[in-house]
């Protein structure tokens, strides 16, 4: 039983050099990650820190039946030899194999930082004004699709385009309603766009001053250096609940916020000249002059959007600072230089004074 | 290929040769000790068992796997497509605002009185120590404590849903600002009376879970995006759309997902528990912060236009008061997991929402997002995991030949 210290002490050496390795990694990563957390990407990797558990056996256990052997007949004598503090830490190169193979598999664990880079991006507010009255039911847009889902058609299609800028809706129809603050979440509007069905608000009546009103009051509350209303209303105003459109309109000029309007309906009669709901295009062509926006038809959502861009070049944009998190230091390393110290130091020593013979 | 330290790499190139150098020196330092035993011959026939070849394997092993390590560590870098993953959870967010949550019970920060009338983005967010705390409604200081609580979760996707009898609910943004909002978009005039904890429940998980849930479970069109304005096909957003389909469908992937439900209590029936059981079952979290005092106070009630008209009166003409019901919410919390899901918010003083993000700390952060930039990308991967496997074969490699009778012959 006198045996059992040569099985112990290399792990117990394992021990001595690898509780203070890893309180230098952690200690050096603590300082080297500057408050960060440290977020492992290959979260399993260090579990081939267990393959370290199979060098330790094979170089501490196995070797007794694997190494080279030398044919020595007076056993007896070598027996009575004492150990020498270098025999008993013989398996100090085994020791420093292992604590390396774990520093490896902990390096392959892929630690790394992230920190929040802030990028500025040029942005416009833009307030989606929609119509969602009850003559937006009228089909007379091509391919047969009522008025409302050609409208809806046109805005997530320029929402879709949207890069940047930070948009919000209003619809109105008796009366306005917000339904989405301004927000650089395109694809939270996308869905709330989507959702739209007429009678979400009464639909019995279209007052196209109050919906504008309702979005010049959310402009209104931002610090954007540039402003943008688009309208989209087959145009009948019949309802006046606090502005008539002009009034609205005027209000929109001093605020120096542009109006694009888009005409949503067929010109002439409606549905094969069955008399449908009539459009009124006038009352959105004046709103788009006097505020010095432009009018466009439903119909040509591609040239809306083209229009808006060349007209966007030319507003002045407000800078606003967007977040990412970027990848920032990459902490594998030290754990790797630890490594390859140690890797070394084994080779040095198991060629010198560790030498084993034969 | 590129590295962010050459020289390192350079050295790699060098520390083989070095580890070779030091083995041929080991081995002719061997030999002068080999013939102080004795004669060389013989002292090579006594150890036959010994594998010079196995020597010089396991060398050259240690060698390759140090010059990969040393490459590994001069950070290899490829450039080309390297993939962000935002991670965060879905949240949603169950703010209670029956007429009971108007009850003025409990203390609101009031900086330049800013607050009441709707979320001025510009205006001062509440502040620890500001000292400047009046007397206010639950509903106000949820939503107060909501703009502290949404900061301390900047990474999370959020869904606010405002409750009373019936429900109303916005879709996950991620943008903490937009859901503040959301929830100062609708009051208690805008729903019908009451406090059903259940439809909080099973609208937070129909938005949560819309790929299980359908019209059956009363899901209709929550969670899944509408059908106004679609793309048809021809289009030229269409593919597009379709495009932008299959990326939601891939980041489904375990991504954790809870609700969180503000209230004063309620209506807890057995039906709740059904609900918070049917949500526990499709992998959602549960948890309950409870808003108001244990005094109490007098609801008011409204009128169409939300201004209070006195107090509720119940069926006999009494005032109805209201306090918070904690053993109820406690007992809900039970169901839902345990005491870790209850969490109350301090009737007076500032907000303490800490033990709130604790919870929602257990719940595990999913990929959210996946962007792909050009950008260079470490890959020391590629040579540390081979000098690892190098390293350990090499300690399994022993050193004796396998020979019939090793010593026998000497």
């Amino acid at each position: 039983m006198r045996r059992w210290p040569t099985h112990v002490v290399p792990w117990l050496l394992v021990v001595a050099i690898g509780g203070p390795a890893t309180a230098w990694a952690v200690a050096h990563l603590d300082d080297l990650r500057h408050g960060a957390p440290i977020e492992w990407q290959r979260p399993y990797a260090p579990l081939l820190a267990l393959g370290a558990v199979l060098v330790g056996v094979a170089l501490f256990h196995l070797r007794r039946h694997k190494g080279a052997s030398l044919a020595f007949t007076r056993v007896g004598t070598l027996a009575q030899v004492r150990r020498g503090a270098i025999a008993w830490l013989a398996g100090l190169p085994g020791a420093l194999r292992v604590v390396a193979v774990v520093a490896f598999a902990v390096a392959l664990g892929r630690p790394e930082t992230f920190k929040i880079e802030t990028r500025e991006i040029d942005s416009v507010d833009i307030m989606i004004v929609l119509d969602m009255s009850k003559s937006m039911e009228e089909t007379d847009m091509s391919p047969r699709r009522d008025r409302m889902d050609a409208a809806l058609a046109v805005v997530r299609d320029f929402i879709a385009q949207r890069d940047g800028d930070r948009v919000g809706l209003a619809v109105f129809a008796q009366g306005a309603m917000l339904q989405c603050p301004l927000t650089g979440d395109m694809d939270v509007l996308d869905w709330i766009v989507a959702d739209l069905r007429i009678g979400d608000v009464p639909e019995l009546g279209t007052a196209i001053g109050d919906g504008l009103g309702m979005a010049l009051g959310q402009l209104e509350k931002s610090e954007a250096k540039s402003k943008v209303v688009i309208l989209l209303s087959d145009g009948d105003n019949n309802v006046v609940t606090a502005f008539t459109p002009e009034e609205a309109a005027r209000m929109a000029h001093d605020d120096h916020v542009k109006v694009f309007t888009v005409l949503v309906g067929a010109e002439g009669g409606g549905w094969g000249g069955l008399g449908g709901m009539s459009v009124n295009p006038e009352t959105l062509r004046n709103i788009a002059n006097v505020t010095g926006g432009e009018f466009f038809r439903a119909t040509d959502s591609r040239r809306l959007n083209a229009s808006f861009d060349e007209v966007r070049k030319t507003l002045e944009k407000t800078r606003r600072v967007v977040k990412h998190k970027v990848p920032d230091r990459q902490l594998f390393g030290p754990l790797v230089g630890l490594g390859v110290l140690l890797l070394i130091l084994e080779q040095v020593l198991a060629a010198t004074r560790f030498r084993r013979f034969p | 290929m590129t590295f962010v330290t050459p020289w390192l790499f350079w050295l790699g190139v060098a520390a083989p040769l070095a580890i070779v150098a030091i083995h041929v020196l080991d081995l002719r330092r061997q030999r002068v000790l080999m013939t102080r035993l004795g004669e060389l011959p013989a002292v090579r026939r006594m150890m036959a068992s010994r594998s010079p070849w196995r020597r010089h394997l396991k060398a050259g092993l240690v060698a390759a796997a140090l010059g990969l390590a040393l490459v590994a560590a001069a950070r290899p870098q490829v450039r080309g497509k390297s993939v962000l993953r935002r991670k965060g959870m879905d949240l949603v967010i169950a703010i209670d605002v029956s007429k009971s949550m108007l009850v003025g019970d409990v203390e609101v920060a009031q900086p330049h009185g800013g607050w009441s009338e709707g979320l001025d983005p510009q205006a001062p967010r509440p502040v620890p120590d500001d000292p400047e705390w009046v007397r206010g409604t639950r509903l106000e200081r949820t939503r107060q404590a909501l703009i502290a609580l949404l900061a301390e979760l900047p990474d999370d996707r959020i869904s606010i849903v405002m409750f009373a009898g019936a429900s109303i609910h916005f879709p996950l943004t991620d943008d903490g600002d937009l859901a503040a909002q959301f929830a100062h978009m609708i009051g208690s005039t805008d729903l019908t009376g009451g406090s059903d904890l259940g439809e909080a429940m099973r609208v937070g998980t129909c938005l949560l879970r819309p790929e299980v849930t359908d019209a059956r479970s009363g899901c209709y069109g929550i969670g899944v995006r509408g059908e106004g304005g679609r793309a048809m096909p021809g289009d030229a957003r269409y593919e597009r759309d379709q495009r932008r389909g299959a990326v939601k469908e891939e980041e489904k992937d375990e991504r954790g997902k809870a609700i969180l439900v503000f209230t004063d209590g309620g209506a807890s029936s057995s039906q709740v528990a059904g609900d918070v059981d049917v949500a526990q079952q499709l992998g959602i979290g549960i948890y309950f912060v409870g808003v108001g005092s244990d005094a109490g106070g007098v609801v008011p009630e409204l009128d169409w236009e939300g201004k209070v008209v006195g107090a509720k009166k119940d069926a006999r003409g009494n005032s109805v008061t209201s306090k918070l019901d904690r053993a109820g919410l406690e007992a809900l919390a039970q169901l839902a997991g345990g005491d870790g899901h209850y969490a109350e918010l301090s009737p007076t003083g500032p907000f303490d929402v800490t033990p709130v993000r604790d919870a929602l700390a257990q719940i595990k952060r999913g990929t959210l997002e996946r962007t792909e930039t050009e950008r260079p990308h470490d890959v020391y991967a590629w040579f540390l995991f081979p000098a690892f496997m190098l390293l350990v074969i090499e300690a399994c490699i022993g050193m004796r030949r396998r020979v019939p009778h090793p010593e026998g012959d000497a």
